[in-house]
C-alpha cells in the first residue's frame, strides 16, 4: 500500500487532493499512451474516475491496489490486458456505460452531443456498422444533448444493426429510443435512395 | 251320472297329401287371380278363398313357390306396361332444332306421359296392396325369418322400380326427368301446369327407394339434385339477363318474387327438405354473385335509394342481403363511402375546408384545388346534426335498428365530423350562438331536444379537451356580458357535459357560475354598506363613481391575470376601485385582486354640442376620454396619438383599439386625423363635438382583435384567427403533456412494471376520452420520465419498464 501511495503522491495535483489534469497526463506519458486512446476509456474505469482529466485519491490507490500493481510497470503490463478488454464482449459494456458518466459536464443530466461524438469515435469503431452515419444524422437532424438512456441503448442497438442492417424487422412501436427510431427512418430513407 | 264314453268328435281335415300338383294347382289358381286383379279384373274367387290357398302354401312349405311365382307375376305385368303403355306414351321432341333457354329439346306431350305414368303406379299400388292382404299369412311366416326377402308389398314395389324406372332398355328415367323439369320450367316462365300431377310423381318417387338399403328414396338420389342442377342454370341465366334490363328495384322485387315462388312449388308439388336447397341456389345464383352490381347501379342502387330516401326498397335490400353471406358488408361499404362523401361536402360548405380534385359531384372538369367557402358554425353543427338524424331514420326504418348497421353509421361519421379540425370550436360556437340567441322564444322541449342533439354531436368529437378550453372562453363572455338568454338552458348544457364527461370537466364551469352569483350577492352588500355611509368626494372634488365588480375565481376562469399593466386612473375612478378593494378584502383575507381593466366597461355621461348623451364605453376608452378629452373648455384640438399614450398609459395595442372604436365605428365620438384604419403615432384625435345620433343612450362596442387589422376577413361569428388557434392547440399541447405524463405515472405506480406496447396501451385507453394521444408521443413522454428518473428500463429486457418509487 505503501508504493501506491507514493505513486499517488508522484502524479498528485500540487493544489488539490487528486491527480490533476497533468498529472493524468504525465501517467499517460509514463505509461507509453496517446491520451486520447480508447485504451484510456478503460483505465479510467479501473480507476474508478469521474470526470475527465481527475482521478480522485480513493479511486486511484484502490483501483491500483484491485488490479494488483504498485509500480509504473506493473501498470503499464496491464495495459495489453485493458487493451483486450475493449474486445470482450462483457468488459466492454461496462466500460461504455461508464463513459457516459464520465464524459458528463458535472451538473448535468445528458452527455454533449459533441463528447458523446467524439466517445463513439473511440470505442464504437468497429462495433457499429452505421456509426458514421448515425453521427452524421446527429449532426444534421439532433444537434442536442444525448440522453442516458439513448447513450445505453445505441450498443443493443449496434449489436441489432449488424443481424438486420436493412432494418427489416425494426419495430415502431417497441421500446427502442425515440431517436433511435427517427435514425433508422432516416437510414432507411437513405439506404432507399 | 252314467259316464259315456267319449267318443271323440272328429273334424273332417282333409288328407295329407305329398302330391305335387296339389300345390301347383293351389298357386295357379292364385296366379290367374293376382293377374286379375293387377288388371283390375273381377277375379272368380273371394278374398278368404284366396287366403286360404296362400294359406295352405305356406303352411307347407311350399313358400318360395309361392313367393318367387308373386314376383314373376309382377315382373312379367310390369315389362306388359313398359311395353304396351308407357313406351307409347314417351314424348315426342317437337323438332330436334327448338329447344328451350336450358337446351332441352322442346316437349309436347311430356305432361300426358307424367299422367299415364300416375295412372300406372296408382292402379299398380292399389292392386298391390290387395295382393299384400291376400298374402299376409306369407309375410308373417315366410318372409320374417328370411332376410334375403322384402315383405311382398316392398318387393313389389322395388320390382316397379327396378323394371319401369330403371328399365334398362328404355329411357323412362330420363324421361321422367325431362318431362317433370319441363313442366318446372314452364311453370317458372308464366304457364298454368298440373301441379297435383307433380305432386304424384314425386309421391311415387319418395316412395321408391334407390336401394336395398332403404336410406335414400327416388325422389332423393334422382329427382332433387337434377332439379337443383337444373334450377341453378335457370338462375344463372336470368339473373345476368335481367341485369341487363330491370333497375335495382326491379330486380330485387323479382326476386322477392321468385322466392315466393319457389316457396309454394316446394310445398304444393315437392319435400320439404327440397326447399333451403333451392333458397341457397336463389340466394346464391340471384344475388350473391351479384351483390356489387345491384349495389352500385346508376340512380337505381345503394346511393340513389338513400338519396331519393325510398325507404321500402332499402327495407327490401336489406331483408334480401341479410340472406347472403357478403350482402350486409357490400351495403356498408357503399353506405360508408356514401356517408363519407355528404360529410365531405358538409366540410367543405360550411367547414372551411377545401375541395380536392377527386370531387364526386358533377364538377366540372377543372383539376385546380378550390380553396375552401368561409366557414360557418353553426351551420356546420346543423348539417351535421341533420346528417345524424337522417341516417338513423334510415337505421330504424329501413334497417330493423341492425345493431351493424348503426355501429357503421356512427364510426363514419365520427370520422367525417373530426375531418374537420375545428370540430371542437364548432360546437362550442354553436351552442354560444343558441345561448345568446338561438333558443330565445323556444319551448322547453325544444330547447332540450336541441341540448340533446348537440350532445350527440359532442360524443363524436375526439378532441375533447380542446373543446372544453373554447367552451370555457365562449361561456366566459356569455357571463360576464350577461349575454345568456337563458339561465336554465345553460346549466342543461352543463347537466348534460356532466354526464357525458364526468365532474371534472364540468367542476370549474360550475364554479364560474357560482362566481357570478357570489359576485351579485358581494354587491348588495357592498351597495348597502355603501347607502349607509357618507359621501366622501375625491381629491380633485368629483363624485366617487358607483361601482359594479364581478369577481372571478382565477383558476376557474379563462383569463389570465398577469398581463395587468398600471393605467392612469383619473383620482376619483382610482379611489373607487381602492374603496371596492377595501371592502373585500376586510371581507376574505388572504386573497389578492386583480382588476381586468381590459374586460370592464363604463356609463358616461357626455354633453355634446347639441345634446347630451348617455354613452357606455369601454374603461380604456374612459380613461381616454376622461383624462383627455374631457375639459371645462371647448374641446376642438387634435391630440397627438402619442400625448394620448402618455397621458393615459394605456399599452400600445389596446389604446389604438380603444381608439379606432371610437373614432372608426358606426358612433364616432372621436374624430381621426390621419386615412386609413391603422393608428399611426403621428394620428391625432380630437372630440366630435357635433356627434348626434337618435337615441339617448348608446353602446360603442371595442372592436375585436381580428377586426382592428385592416388585412383581416370578415369574422361575423367570432371564430379564433388562425393566429389565436395557433395559441389556443400550443397551450392545449403543453397541458395534454402533462396529463400524458401524469397518466404514465399513475398507471406505473399500480403495476410497477410494463412492457412498453401495454403501458403505452393503457395510457391511450386512460385519456380517450379527453383526446387520442399519438404512439410516438407517449413514447415521447416515457422517455422523459425516464431522463428524470420515474421510470427506469429493466435491466434485462429493454421493453420493460419499472417504477421508480
Amino acid at each position: 500500500m505503501a508504493k501506491i501511495n507514493a505513486l499517488y503522491q508522484k502524479y498528485k495535483d500540487e493544489e488539490d487532493d487528486v491527480v490533476g489534469i497533468d498529472g493524468v497526463l504525465q501517467l499517460c506519458e509514463d505509461l507509453g499512451l496517446d491520451p486520447q486512446e480508447a485504451v484510456v476509456l478503460v483505465l479510467a474505469w479501473h480507476l474508478g474516475a469521474e470526470k475527465i482529466g481527475e482521478f480522485t485519491k480513493k479511486g486511484f490507490t484502490e483501483g491500483l491496489a484491485k488490479l494488483g500493481v504498485d509500480t509504473i510497470q506493473g501498470l503499464k503490463n496491464q495495459i495489453p490486458i485493458m487493451r483486450s478488454q475493449l474486445d470482450d464482449p462483457s468488459t466492454f459494456k461496462e466500460v461504455y456505460f461508464f463513459t457516459f458518466n464520465f464524459g458528463r459536464v458535472e451538473g448535468q443530466r445528458s452527455l454533449s452531443l459533441e463528447s458523446a461524438i467524439s466517445f463513439w469515435g473511440l470505442l464504437l469503431v468497429g462495433k457499429f456498422v452505421y456509426l458514421e452515419e448515425w453521427i452524421e444524422f446527429l449532426e444534421e437532424n439532433h444537434k442536442k444533448a444525448i440522453s442516458k438512456d439513448t447513450w445505453n441503448l445505441l450498443l443493443d442497438f449496434a449489436k441489432l444493426c449488424e443481424t438486420d442492417p436493412k432494418f427489416e424487422n425494426h419495430d415502431e412501436d417497441s421500446a427502442w429510443p425515440v431517436l433511435i427510431d427517427s435514425f433508422v427512418e432516416y437510414q432507411k430513407e437513405q439506404i432507399e435512395g | 251320472m252314467a259316464t259315456r264314453k267319449r267318443e271323440s268328435a272328429r273334424i273332417a281335415v282333409p288328407r295329407r297329401t305329398t302330391n305335387e300338383a296339389f300345390f301347383d294347382e293351389a298357386w295357379e289358381r292364385l296366379r290367374l287371380a293376382f293377374s286379375d286383379i293387377l288388371n283390375k279384373d273381377q277375379g272368380s274367387l273371394s278374398f278368404e278363398e284366396l287366403y286360404r290357398n296362400a294359406y295352405n302354401l305356406v303352411v307347407h312349405k311350399r313358400g318360395p313357390l309361392l313367393y318367387d311365382g308373386v314376383s314373376n307375376v309382377f315382373s312379367v305385368h310390369l315389362r306388359s306396361l313398359v311395353d304396351h303403355v308407357l313406351v307409347p306414351s314417351f314424348p315426342i321432341a317437337t323438332s330436334a332444332n327448338t329447344s328451350n333457354e336450358l337446351g332441352q329439346p322442346s316437349l309436347s306431350g311430356g305432361a300426358a306421359f307424367l299422367r299415364t305414368l300416375r295412372d300406372v303406379w296408382n292402379d299398380y299400388v292399389t292392386s298391390t296392396m290387395m295382393i299384400r292382404d291376400v298374402l299376409r299369412y306369407m309375410d308373417k311366416a315366410y318372409v320374417t325369418g328370411n332376410s334375403k326377402l322384402l315383405p311382398i308389398y316392398n318387393q313389389s314395389l322395388h320390382l316397379f322400380k327396378q323394371t319401369i324406372i330403371t328399365s334398362q332398355p328404355h329411357p323412362i328415367q330420363q324421361h321422367i326427368l325431362s318431362t317433370y323439369l319441363d313442366q318446372v320450367y314452364k311453370e317458372r316462365q308464366g304457364d298454368i301446369i298440373d301441379k297435383s300431377l307433380l305432386k304424384s310423381i314425386s309421391e311415387m318417387l319418395l316412395s321408391l327407394d334407390t336401394d336395398s338399403t332403404g336410406t335414400t328414396s327416388l325422389y332423393h338420389s334422382i329427382l332433387e339434385p337434377e332439379f337443383l342442377t337444373t334450377s341453378t342454370t335457370f338462375y344463372t341465366q336470368e339473373s345476368e339477363n335481367l341485369l341487363k334490363s330491370f333497375d335495382a328495384t326491379q330486380y330485387l322485387v323479382h326476386v322477392e318474387t321468385r322466392i315466393s315462388q319457389e316457396d309454394a312449388r316446394v310445398s304444393h308439388y315437392m319435400y320439404p327438405t327440397t326447399l333451403p336447397k333451392i333458397h341457397k341456389i336463389l340466394y346464391d345464383e340471384l344475388l350473391e354473385r351479384h351483390l356489387s352490381v345491384i349495389i352500385e347501379m346508376e340512380n337505381s342502387g345503394l346511393v340513389a335509394m338513400l338519396d331519393s330516401n325510398k325507404v321500402v326498397d332499402l327495407a327490401r335490400m336489406y331483408k334480401l342481403f341479410a340472406k347472403t353471406n357478403a350482402g350486409h358488408d357490400e351495403m356498408l361499404k357503399a353506405l360508408s363511402a356514401y356517408i363519407k362523401s355528404l360529410g365531405k361536402t358538409i366540410n367543405f360548405d360550411f367547414g372551411g375546408a377545401a375541395r380536392d380534385s377527386n370531387a364526386t359531384t358533377s364538377s366540372t372538369s377543372s383539376s385546380t384545388i378550390m380553396s375552401g367557402q368561409p366557414p360557418n358554425p353553426v351551420k356546420w353543427v346543423e348539417a351535421m346534426i341533420e346528417l345524424k338524424d337522417r341516417f338513423d331514420l334510415v337505421a330504424s326504418s329501413s334497417f330493423d335498428n341492425d345493431k351493424l348497421f348503426t355501429r357503421h353509421i356512427n364510426s363514419t361519421i365520427e370520422v367525417v365530423v373530426n375531418e374537420n379540425s375545428r370540430s371542437s370550436e364548432f360546437v362550442s360556437l354553436f351552442i354560444d350562438e343558441n345561448l345568446r340567441k338561438g333558443l330565445k322564444g323556444k319551448s322547453e322541449n325544444e330547447v332540450d331536444e336541441l341540448l340533446d342533439k348537440t350532445i350527440m354531436l359532442f360524443r363524436f368529437i375526439g378532441e375533447k379537451d380542446v373543446f372544453e378550453r373554447y367552451y370555457k372562453q365562449h361561456l366566459a363572455k356569455r357571463l360576464l356580458f350577461n349575454r345568456s338568454v337563458s339561465d336554465d338552458a345553460e346549466r342543461g348544457m352543463i347537466s348534460r357535459l356532466k354526464v357525458e364527461c364526468g365532474y371534472q370537466f364540468t367542476h370549474k364551469l360550475e364554479g364560474m357560475f357560482n362566481d357570478m352569483r357570489l359576485s351579485l350577492e358581494t354587491m348588495q352588500s357592498y351597495k348597502s354598506l355603501l347607502s349607509t355611509s357618507s359621501t366622501v368626494l375625491a381629491p380633485n372634488n368629483l363624485p366617487i363613481p358607483e361601482i359594479s365588480v364581478n369577481i372571478l375565481t382565477s383558476t376557474f376562469w379563462p383569463m389570465s391575470s398577469s398581463t395587468t399593466p398600471q393605467i392612469a386612473f383619473s383620482p376619483e375612478l382610482t379611489l373607487a376601485l381602492e374603496k371596492f378593494q377595501k371592502f373585500y378584502l376586510s371581507r376574505h383575507s388572504g386573497r389578492r385582486l386583480t382588476f381586468l381593466h381590459n374586460m370592464g366597461t363604463t356609463d358616461l355621461r357626455i354633453q355634446f354640442d347639441t345634446c347630451k348623451k348617455e354613452i357606455n364605453v369601454s374603461t380604456y376608452a374612459t380613461v381616454v376620454l376622461l383624462n383627455v378629452f374631457s375639459t371645462t373648455t371647448p374641446n376642438t384640438e387634435f391630440v397627438e396619438y402619442t400625448t394620448i399614450r402618455e397621458k393615459t398609459a394605456i399599452p400600445d395595442l389596446e389604446l389604438k383599439r380603444t381608439l379606432q372604436s371610437l373614432s372608426l365605428g358606426k358612433y364616432k365620438i372621436l374624430l381621426k386625423r390621419g386615412g386609413g384604419k391603422d393608428v399611426a403615432d403621428s394620428d391625432g384625435f380630437c372630440f366630435n363635438g357635433k356627434f348626434t345620433a337618435s337615441l339617448n343612450k348608446i353602446k360603442i362596442p371595442t372592436i375585436s382583435s381580428s377586426a382592428s387589422s385592416s388585412t383581416s376577413t370578415s369574422n361575423t361569428i367570432g371564430i379564433e384567427t388562425d393566429e389565436d388557434r395557433a395559441a389556443t392547440m400550443d397551450r392545449i399541447d403543453e397541458a395534454r403533456k402533462y396529463q400524458v405524463e401524469a397518466a404514465i405515472v399513475r398507471i406505473m405506480k399500480s403495476r410497477k412494471q410494463l412492457e412498453h406496447n401495454v403501458l403505452v396501451g393503457e395510457v391511450v385507453k386512460m385519456l380517450s376520452s379527453r383526446f387520442s394521444p399519438s404512439f410516438g408521443m407517449v413514447k415521447q413522454r416515457i422517455e422523459g420520465l425516464i431522463e428524470r428518473e420515474y421510470l427506469e428500463r429493466d435491466k434485462k429486457d429493454r421493453k420493460l419498464y419499472n417504477y421508480v418509487a
